[in-house]
């Protein structure tokens, strides 16, 4: 596996509640999963993907957690047209 | 000082109490009854006149966003609303405040506030638009922010308004 370099900007991900701890007001099917955490940040050493690792985020704070993605993203897609709605105003015209 | 309980049960058994000591402000002071409250008086102990407010917010491109007339929307509803009916439609464009929603309004005096108590950031919990106003709002205010957002499902399934919220932070 190839060494990710300390300054590197990843984010980690952290357990922050593991299902049994999660609140009992919560709908069944998630309180079935643990609560995670990701924060993105730069390494502060040299490390492998899916290592323990620390981060300093843009502010400074300094975090571990598991190292799971180099340079992250964000991605989405707004899905293909409604053809229902396309004939809302031509209709009105009629 | 005994340790207090941090679970989920105790610290919801001491919401009321929380909230009281952290905004300062016990909102059953201001309860006429069930249904009503006296608005005018808890604005009065707010400590921030409307004049005050507004000028906090010209500092950081919050507020005086425009209004406009939906002619096509107003001319739709009064082709099928009965002669005299048909109300014009108006929109006040928040997405013009600074981060892009009306959550700037709120943001913009806790950031403020928080400036002026001398504090070194905030912190906001949030589903979007809120940490975007606070993130946004802090860095004009010259605080730190930390957001903490909760952008994807257990399948890492989003959609695709928080994710844009996200990137903002």
């Amino acid at each position: 596996m190839t060494k990710i370099q300390a300054g590197t900007w990843v984010e980690i991900e952290e357990v922050i509640l593991k299902p049994e701890q999660r609140a009992p007001s919560l709908p069944e099917d998630t309180r079935k999963v643990p609560y995670l955490l990701r924060v993105s940040g730069f390494l502060v050493e040299d490390a492998e993907l899916c290592a323990v690792v620390r981060i300093r985020t843009i502010i400074g704070r300094e975090l571990q957690g598991i190292l799971k993605t180099v340079n992250p993203g964000y991605s989405h897609s707004f899905g293909t047209v409604v053809p229902e709605l396309l004939t809302i105003g031509t209709e009105a015209e009629e | 000082m005994s340790p207090r309980d941090t679970s989920y049960a105790g610290v919801m058994a001491r919401k009321n109490e929380i909230m009281k000591v952290s905004l300062g402000i016990d909102y059953d002071r201001y309860v006429h009854s069930p249904v009503s409250f006296d608005y005018e008086r808890m604005m009065a102990d707010t400590g921030y006149t409307h004049a005050e407010i507004a000028r906090i917010q010209r500092e950081t491109k919050v507020g005086d966003t425009p209004l406009f007339e939906l002619r096509n929307l107003t001319n739709a509803v009064r082709k099928i609303s009965p002669p005299g009916k048909g109300a014009t439609i108006l929109v006040k464009d928040e997405a013009a405040n600074a981060s892009g929603s009306f959550k700037a309004r709120r943001a913009s005096i806790s950031a403020y506030e928080a400036a002026q108590k001398g504090f070194k950031g905030i912190i906001a919990a949030t589903s979007g638009n809120y940490g975007a106003a606070v993130a946004s709002q802090a860095a004009q205010r010259g605080l730190k922010a930390i957001i903490i957002q909760e952008v994807y499902d257990s399948r890492w399934v989003c959609q695709p308004e928080i994710v844009e919220k996200g990137r903002a932070c």
